[in-house]
């Protein structure tokens, strides 16, 4: 397994390993950061609902995001390589989640450590955007030889991070709640989940604060 | 070099003596991946230091009275070799990814094995500052100063284990020199945050004993309170 993973994270496209490994590291370690955040509730279901979320956000997200792949690379006439391009993007979302699960020991000190809801809301955006930046690492890896045979794949490679921040943001939006709320009951989904938008309710926060 | 390898007989303090010397992480012996540190010496050497340093720290409810001594001196000598461990579990897993991401030539065992010396120095600092703390408990009354000469005995030790390991990986890139770097604070913050959710280690005259105390704050916060202690009121 840690022969799998040092192949995972050096990102190099030969030596990927098989996609159940993938899952499996992937999924694990999303998993496990999403136990631990439920758990910092003290509600045990909303710890289990936690950890099958985290990794469902992130095949939901990459899934969501798959389609425009397809078109963006037939536009730009990259389509011979979209198996390629596929076996990246796998090793990418893999190296999310096993980023996660490394991270989940830090994140469960920060519940026990910071007590603004606030900055734990924001410590978790940190703890997303690091995995993130380490699955865009790997990916860039897969995407480097492609780049060298044609500059247009880098287009493809932006586009992809910038669709996927974007439609991933509002998933864990439409999923929440990770940590859960105290006074909120414990559910799998907030009942108003399609209801409401990720960014809307973060610029409405702003106006708030500078009101 | 290679006689580094084969003294698996020697005694602790011998054993100290190298890793301090930096024997273990010399350039010839760390990249090729095997470190040839006999595990389990080194972990019965850490926890031999950090009962020690841990002790030390303990003392200071034996000169200032308060309730239960002896249990309050053994609490502190668990708790630090404790407070070692769990930051070693919090931060090992990302340094592991990080290092993995950039391409480090360390794999995850070699990476335990450092991460174990470097502690090791650290515990050995701290340990061996720990009469000078001790004498200061014995003859100072200031509850705020001991806890600040504390955080600096441990930060010291820290500072001086960042070295060690920084020279281990001298003949590595840049770039895993600029991660090491990275880590360390972050490996310098969970320890501080770890030590403030393990304490009491001094247990404030007059508060009664407990293993633990609720968690409460953050470690930054009680350290600029105490400043504030210091000079202030």
């Amino acid at each position: 397994m840690r022969t799998a993973a040092n192949a995972l994270l050096a990102g190099e496209p030969r030596a990927l390993p098989a996609l159940p490994t993938c899952a499996l590291l992937g999924g694990g370690g999303a998993a496990l950061v999403g136990y631990v955040l439920g758990a910092a509730s003290g509600e045990p279901w909303l710890a289990v609902f936690a950890a099958i979320k985290v990794p469902l956000l992130v095949v939901l997200a990459t899934l969501l995001c798959l389609p425009s792949l397809y078109v963006v690379n037939t536009v730009l006439g990259l389509r011979a390589d979209l198996g390629l391009a596929l076996r990246g993007i796998c090793a990418a979302e893999a190296t999310l989640g096993l980023t996660l699960g490394a991270l989940a020991p830090l994140t469960l000190l920060v519940s026990l450590s910071v007590f603004d809801p606030y900055l734990v809301t924001l410590l978790d955006g940190v703890l997303f955007a690091v995995a993130t930046f380490a699955a865009q690492k790997v990916l860039a890896r897969h995407y480097a030889p492609l780049v060298a045979r044609d500059p247009r794949h880098r287009v493809a490679l932006r586009a992809w991070l910038v669709l996927f921040v974007f439609a991933g943001i509002q998933m864990a939006w439409v999923l929440r709640p990770f940590r859960g709320t105290p006074g909120f009951p414990v559910e799998f989904l907030r009942a108003e989940a399609f209801e409401q938008n990720a960014y809307v309710v973060v610029f409405e926060h702003f106006l708030r604060l500078l009101r | 070099m290679s006689d580094s390898l084969t003294h698996v007989n020697e005694s602790w303090l011998a054993t100290l003596d190298r890793v301090l010397r930096g024997c273990f992480v010399a350039a010839e012996n760390a990249p090729d991946g095997a470190l040839a540190v006999p595990l389990r010496r080194l972990l019965q050497l850490g926890l031999t230091l950090g009962v020690i340093a841990g002790a030390c720290i303990g003392v200071y409810a034996l000169f200032h009275g308060g309730d239960a001594p002896v249990l309050r001196v053994v609490a502190s000598a668990i708790k630090v070799p404790l407070l070692f461990l769990l930051t070693a579990i919090v931060t090992m897993p990302s340094l592991y990814v990080f290092s993995a991401l950039h391409r480090l030539p360390v794999d995850f065992r070699m990476m335990l094995r450092l991460l174990l010396l470097s502690v090791l120095v650290h515990l050995a600092v701290t340990a061996s500052l720990g009469p000078v703390f001790a004498f200061f408990c014995a003859s100072t009354d200031s509850y705020p100063f001991l806890l600040l000469l504390n955080v600096l005995f441990f930060a010291i030790g820290g500072l001086l284990g960042f070295a060690v390991l920084r020279r281990a990986l001298v003949a590595v890139e840049k770039e895993a020199r600029r991660i090491l770097t990275v880590w360390c604070v972050v490996y310098a913050i969970v320890g501080l945050q770890m030590g403030w959710l393990l304490r009491p280690f001094l247990g404030r005259p007059g508060v009664p004993f407990a293993w633990l105390r609720a968690p409460e704050d953050n470690a930054l916060v009680a350290i600029l309170r105490t400043i504030g202690e210091l000079f202030g009121a």
